[in-house]
């Protein structure tokens, strides 16, 4: 493996652990909570902000090998990575509707970057 | 909630949004508040670093942030996940309309045509669930 892969695999660890973030954000809202602050100051959103910080941590460390211009091509994946847990996790339900548009999506993020 | 699972009906009989129009607003102005952090980022990076009006910037990048984060949490009590994430590519389009109007930065053909198919793609996966 070389380098360059090793350190886009950081990033890409980096992005999905980020959308498993957002998927606890979501576990947590789904639940009732005796007050509004303990909507916040709670394990889980506790845990997926901590998830959040050391995300950025882990780009910070890949960008010092992998060049800026692969983000559009990395940070997307969040796009799959979020409906994909949320369908496995959350049960959520993707529709061929929300899929498709997610595609077009992919392809206007690709086009802009291009 | 009874609202939202009014909403979330009516969005999988008539093919229109799965969330109140209420809710899908503060959506949206929690995207614009969103995307304020990248312009804010760039503003702190072109001061000296440490100065007042770096630590100014970098304390407003910080606000927006934790503003966001409180907005994003109310907005997940009242859609699903997937359905917040499919609009938040909104926020790319917001970036540049920030860089064009505050930077001046230059926007080619082929981002005018990536934020219209952008656009497209946020329209046909939030309109209805079904």
């Amino acid at each position: 493996m070389s380098e360059l892969t090793k350190y886009m695999a950081v990033w890409m660890f980096s992005v999905f652990i980020s959308s498993v973030a957002q998927i606890m954000l979501k576990a947590a809202a789904n639940r009732e909570y005796p007050s509004r602050i303990r909507e916040y100051l709670n394990p889980i959103v506790i845990s997926a902000y901590g998830i959040f910080f050391l995300s950025t941590i882990l780009t910070m460390y890949a960008l010092k090998y992998v060049p800026l211009t692969m983000s559009p091509i990395i940070e997307p994946c969040s796009y799959i990575f979020v409906p994909v847990l949320g369908w496995l996790i959350l049960k959520e339900k993707v529709s061929r509707r929300r899929i498709l548009g997610m595609a077009i999506m992919f392809i206007g993020i690709a086009v802009f970057s291009m | 909630m009874g609202d939202t699972e009014n909403g979330q009906l009516e969005g999988k009989k008539k093919g229109h949004l799965e969330v109140p129009l209420k809710w899908f607003l503060i959506l949206h102005l929690s995207l614009i508040v969103n995307s304020f952090a990248g312009t804010l980022s760039k503003l702190a990076g072109r001061e000296e670093f440490l100065s007042p009006k770096f630590l100014f910037l970098y304390g407003l990048v910080l606000l927006d942030t934790f503003a966001f984060a409180l907005v994003w949490q109310q907005v997940l009590k009242h859609m699903s996940l997937t359905f917040a994430f499919t609009n938040k590519p909104i926020t790319i389009i917001w970036g540049l309309l920030w860089g064009v109007s505050i930077f001046h930065e230059t926007v080619t053909p082929k981002m005018m045509l990536g934020s219209v198919i952008i656009l497209i793609g946020i329209i046909v996966g939030v309109s209805g669930n079904e």
